[in-house]
């Protein structure tokens, strides 16, 4: 079905969208100007229609996989039929880069679908970094991870966050994904100065970088992807060019989504900041 | 009613009428399988399931209250009012 | 502490399972912030997991949530919770005991209709993701010799499923989902109903299977193989199967076929 002009590179630049089920319509009607498209691998696992929508988009415009299941970080063995199924996708799909959390989803065989954080111990460091290796053995190629805004802190950690998330990239040979949303908000939560999270970070290591938008919940923040970037983020974001450079950057948006020039709004803003940089 | 035939013999019939199919150019397909008996039911663009932000749902923590019917205080009130008649099955 | 023992406490605690105990035991392992204390860092986490579990209940039960509005579904989703159990990393495996539930559910029975909607929308939302699938290989029927035709055992697609409801479910369905038909006044003496519940490429459709249809669906949908199911004696009402074979097929409600093992000699 590829034609002339279509897009068969799998390599991404620029400022790209998070793919969401209310914008396939215009999408497919419209084939908007947008460079690539990030998809929740979670969605497109069972088939069916939506995976018949990611394949036709696939055909003209660069994905990532993004994923909220692996649930790394958990004590619970690799959920291995996941994994072969996650693996189906990606053969299929042919994605730029297939990213997940610095998380745990799940105990004893349950799991409560949202991004649990981990304490930063050597145990758990070991832990995480040798189901990564797994995953990229079985994936046959390096997985990108995750920054969470994680709502507690555990006491007994050995290391900071950002230590850990540099160590655990080089132990597994991963990537990372700089969430620059998660960074601010954490930042703001627990008390610190954000700068020095992005500073520690292993610059050649960060293939990409998230944007969204968080709500505030009495005296802390929520990061909820449910409103636009907020201004702290976008200057954030404007010091993490400055030391990543033009890592590509995506916008999520996952509550109360809106419609698709809202999110090409958002992109074009950051497309702004990105060639702002590049003046002398 | 037809004669009956024998069954080996239905059986032939109905798969060579099948692979007889085969041969029949892919343009009569629509009016051959007709639409009699189907409601057709245009798919919608179904909200994904999964995703990576935190949920501020509106309604969580709210509605605490467990299944013992004498507990029970909220009475349906949606669309049911426009469904009418039928009378109430007793388990 | 280890880290399977602090898991465990912590998943508890998100699930809203922990006694005080085991939550004061997580509370001494955490470290507060001065704008987020353990405490509500805890809780933010138990309210998210609830948010999504109830948000994926509202997403596959529309119609229900329709039906009794936001407050009833809310408690009902409150009941659900307490017992319901996610066991997959995809949410949309999430809540397929809801129609049972609710069928048991005392407070929901004035509505005796309701957990059949809800099966018709389990139904519907399985299809909706089952895997796509081609039209039915005929080169590789014709490739089976004629001795094991009676073997054969047609398969309906993926993700099809039949469901027989004593109430019109499908016009409660549609008056919910249809905004055209939103003023529509359903009366339940219409009767019942027998559905097909399908994905024919972009359309995930219902069906509505006459008598004679419905029969030889279900014999097809248990997996009857071809010879034994000619050999039953289904009334057709004056067609044959060597008629509705190809229309099904054509019309994709048969969509693979494979041969029953051969039985021992």
């Amino acid at each position: 079905m590829r034609g002339a002009g279509v897009v068969t590179d799998s390599s991404i630049q620029g400022v790209g969208l998070g793919l969401r089920p209310p914008h396939y319509a215009d999408i497919l009607r419209s084939w908007p100007a947008i460079p690539w498209f990030e998809a929740l691998s979670d969605n497109y696992l069972g088939g069916g229609l939506p995976l018949h929508h990611l394949t036709r988009i696939r055909e003209r415009y660069p994905i990532t996989l993004h994923g909220v299941g692996l649930s790394l970080g958990s004590v619970d063995p690799l959920n291995q039929a996941y994994l072969q199924r996650l693996k189906v996708l990606v053969d299929r799909v042919e994605p730029s880069f297939v990213s997940d959390h610095l998380a745990w989803v799940s105990h004893g065989g349950r799991y409560f679908h949202d991004l649990a954080p981990l304490p930063y111990t050597e145990e758990a460091l070991e832990h995480v970094a040798e189901r990564i290796q797994r995953v990229q053995d079985v994936l046959g190629r390096q997985i990108l991870i995750e920054n969470l805004s994680p709502y507690v802190r555990f006491a007994g950690s050995d290391y900071l966050e950002w230590e850990f998330l540099s160590e655990l990239a080089r132990r597994a040979d991963c990537s990372l994904l700089l969430d620059v949303n998660n960074v601010f908000v954490n930042a703001f939560n627990h008390g610190f100065d954000p700068l020095t999270y992005l500073d520690a970070l292993p610059a050649e290591r960060v293939k990409e970088m998230h944007l969204a938008g968080y709500e505030e919940e009495g005296r802390f923040l929520f990061d909820t992807h449910g409103r636009a970037v907020q201004d702290g983020v976008w200057a954030l974001y404007r010091q993490a060019l400055q030391r990543f450079e033009q890592v590509p950057t995506l916008i999520e948006w996952d509550a109360d989504i809106p419609a698709l020039e809202v999110l090409m709004a958002e992109a074009a803003k950051a497309e702004a900041l990105r060639s702002d940089r590049l003046l002398p | 009613m037809n004669t009956p035939q024998a069954p080996r013999a239905v059986v032939n019939t109905a798969i060579c009428g099948l692979l007889a199919l085969g041969l029949v150019a892919a343009t009569s397909s629509e009016a051959l399988a007709g639409t009699a008996g189907k409601e057709k039911c245009a798919g919608i663009a179904k909200a994904g399931m999964n995703d990576c932000g935190t949920s501020k749902h509106s309604c969580a923590g709210k509605a605490t209250v467990s299944g013992a019917p004498e507990e029970w205080v909220y009475v349906p009130q949606g669309t049911c009012n426009k469904i009418v008649g039928g009378t109430l099955k007793k388990s | 502490m280890k880290l399977a023992a602090l898991q465990q406490l912590f998943a508890a605690a998100a699930l809203g399972t922990a006694s005080a105990s085991e939550q004061a035991h997580l509370e001494a392992q955490l470290q507060g912030s001065r704008v987020l204390p353990a405490w509500q860092g805890i809780e933010a986490y138990r309210t998210s997991v609830d948010g999504k579990l109830r948000r994926s209940l509202e997403q596959i039960y529309p119609v229900c949530h329709r039906l009794v509005g936001e407050d009833f579904f809310q408690a009902m989703a409150s009941a659900f919770l307490e017992h319901g159990v996610s066991r997959s990393p995809d949410l949309g495996d999430y809540g397929a005991e809801f129609p049972a539930f609710l069928s048991d559910f005392s407070p929901a029975w004035s509505l005796a209709y309701l957990a059949d909607v809800a099966r018709l929308e389990w139904l519907w939302h399985r299809a909706f993701n089952a895997p796509d699938q081609p039209r039915l290989d005929l080169e590789a029927l014709a490739r089976v010799p004629p001795e094991h035709w009676d073997r054969l055992v047609f398969r309906l697609p993926a993700g099809a499923a039949l469901i027989a409801s004593d109430y019109p479910i499908h016009r409660i369905w549609e008056i919910n989902t249809v905004s055209t038909a939103c003023h529509d006044v359903i009366d339940l003496d219409q009767g019942g109903i027998r559905i097909l519940v399908w994905r024919d490429g972009h359309s995930t459709r219902l069906d509505l299977p006459s008598e004679t249809e419905w029969k030889l669906l279900q014999a097809f949908a248990s997996g009857v193989p071809f010879g034994e199911l000619c050999r039953q004696d289904f009334d057709l009402s004056g067609t044959t199967i060597a008629e509705l074979l190809p229309l099904w097929v054509q019309r994709g409600w048969l969509r693979d076929f494979d041969l029953q093992e051969a039985a021992a000699p």
